[in-house]
């Protein structure tokens, strides 16, 4: 780490730490909560599709199940802390029930697949009424809590989910040094040539989209526990191209360029709020402009600018 | 060491190795020449795991291979250094090497032993070691893809047209590490070479494949006097 690398994290953090000093808006603060979380989603589906180069639409669904799991065991009375394990398992189980099959073959059938998985998802989800709670979904789930400790008030969950956010993206920076990211980015840049290097390229697609699950899985009971209502509209198909979107306008495959891509455009929306109907033809020429504009994504701009200050 | 037998290979309904045999001794370099089409780079790719054979066997260190994954192929000692050198661009020059001991169990100081050895065989590449794969020029990356392919420790190198779109000083650089390597580690190589005079110099032995078929064998020096193959290989 170099002075390039340390101050725009530490300014970052400095900000993060400082946001909720400046506003005492509640409705700021979950927007930012939701946006938290959606990255975390997003730093979790870089693995698949930044790293490893895999299209994956499944990543809401992944994120719902996630939330579900916890919004059904809570109100089932089980303690909070039994919740993220039982998420973890289930998006775990799902994730390679879905992988194992798919991931041996090449090209575009993870895709495929994701989507259809999203659809089952949505479907069980809207029609189980009893214990989904149906296109309603669930209200007043149990708050996080471990012995009756547990963050009160929005302030609390978004410092909470602050760290969860920073561990959750120093995991990924570790996994990325190691020999499963290297693994996972020389079979992107090239399957064969990585199975000639010895690399088990079923094994890292594998893995890298279970971790993924995991990441939105956990990411899922926090939303889950912390929002403490869920619905079907937050992990629909919409959702899963908008984390897409994020991760593509962000940058694919850069760690700050999944955190800036969720957090800008789980805000966005709502700072063009005031356009109407019309934020959304803002928003969408917005989207088109980063993607001609840096094809690399957000994250992409900041590495141009230390060659622009070289320049003069 | 290698041994192949009456090895048939095709794609779909097309038979684009038709029943060859050879072998390839501890410690020797062999070269496999022939023009576009003969079948160079499908035997290649059939003994490193990625085509299967139609008939025929394949034995490496006196086991039939033939079936295996290509990653347990590597693990078991032979390297492919494939035809476009096919580097990992999104990842540094240090990372490319260091995937490809991603065959055997990690030991950091075996590691920094073999990274040594390649850096001693090709200086260049340490002075691009934080480098991104993608800035390297085509000889560098031709490089790289040797060194990554010796990081698996291999007893036999296969090598697909190392000379492909690199300067005529490259070309003979890269020739002359190959030979380095060969005497100094005992490395066996099969050399697959559009450039038959080069391959003939380097190599002991040498096989002639034309259509799927090998015409010619022998000594590379009586091979490189052969009318025949002055004639269709040597510009006469």
């Amino acid at each position: 780490m170099t002075v390039k690398h340390w101050f725009p994290l530490a300014l970052g953090v400095v900000v993060a730490l400082l946001i909720p000093a400046v506003t005492h808006d509640n409705y700021v603060i979950q927007l930012l909560n939701i946006a938290i979380l959606n990255a975390i989603v997003v730093l979790g589906l870089n693995f698949a599709t930044g790293w490893v180069g895999q299209i994956n639409f499944g990543q809401a669904a992944f994120y719902g199940l996630g939330a579900y799991t916890t919004g059904i065991a809570a109100k089932a009375g089980l303690p909070w802390i039994t919740t993220p394990f039982l998420s973890v398992v289930i998006v775990m189980a799902a994730s390679l029930v879905l992988g194992l099959p798919t991931l041996r073959l090449r090209t575009y059938y993870l895709a495929m697949t994701t989507i259809g998985f999203g659809e089952i998802v949505r479907l069980i989800i809207v029609h189980w009424e009893p214990v989904t709670g149906g296109t309603s979904g669930l209200r007043a789930i149990p708050g996080i809590g471990v012995f009756g400790i547990g963050p009160q008030g929005q302030v609390q969950h978004y410092y909470l989910l602050i760290a969860v956010l920073a561990i959750a993206a120093l995991v990924a920076a570790r996994i990325r040094q190691s020999s499963l990211g290297r693994a996972m980015i020389a079979t992107k840049d090239s399957e064969i040539a990585a199975e000639q290097s010895g690399v088990d390229t079923t094994r890292t697609k594998l893995i890298a989209f279970m971790i993924g699950a995991v990441y939105a899985g956990l990411a899922g009971c926090l939303y889950a526990s912390s929002i403490r209502f869920i619905s079907p509209d937050s992990f629909s198909g919409t959702q899963a191209i908008l984390l897409m979107t994020m991760l593509i306008v962000g940058g694919m495959g850069s760690i700050p360029g999944c955190i800036i891509g969720a957090v800008g455009l789980t805000i966005l929306p709502e700072a063009l709020r005031f356009l109407g109907q019309w934020y959304l033809v803002l928003y969408g020429l917005g989207v088109i402009a980063v993607i001609v504009l840096a094809p690399g994504g957000l994250a992409s701009l900041a590495s141009r600018l230390p060659r622009w200050a070289g320049a003069r | 060491m290698l041994k192949i037998e009456n090895l048939h290979v095709s794609y779909g309904h097309i038979e684009v190795l038709k029943g060859i045999s050879f072998s390839v001794e501890m410690g020797e370099i062999v070269a496999l020449i022939g023009g576009n089409g003969a079948g160079k780079t499908t035997t290649l790719s059939t003994i490193s795991g990625l085509l299967r054979p139609t008939f025929g066997s394949i034995s490496w260190k006196g086991e039939a291979i033939h079936g295996t994954a290509v990653e347990t192929i590597v693990g078991a000692g032979i390297a492919h250094c494939p035809e476009g050198r096919r580097i990992f661009p999104g990842l540094t020059v240090r990372e490319n090497l260091i995937t490809g001991t991603a065959s055997r169990a990690y030991k950091k100081a075996e590691v920094e032993d073999d990274l040594a050895l390649v850096f001693e065989l090709f200086p260049r590449l340490k002075e691009r070691i934080k480098q991104g794969g993608w800035s390297l020029s085509g000889g560098e990356q031709q490089m790289l893809a040797i060194g990554r392919a010796l990081m698996s420790r291999p007893n036999l190198l296969m090598l697909d047209e190392p000379s492909l779109g690199l300067a005529p000083i490259v070309i003979e650089q890269v020739f002359d590490k190959i030979v380095e390597l060969n005497k100094r580690t005992g490395l066996g190589v099969l050399l697959v070479e559009q450039n038959s005079a080069m391959a003939l110099e380097v190599a002991a032995r040498a096989f002639v494949l034309e259509t799927g078929s090998i015409t010619l064998s022998g000594p590379a020096s009586v091979l490189a006097d052969d009318p025949r193959i002055r004639e269709a290989y040597l510009g006469g």
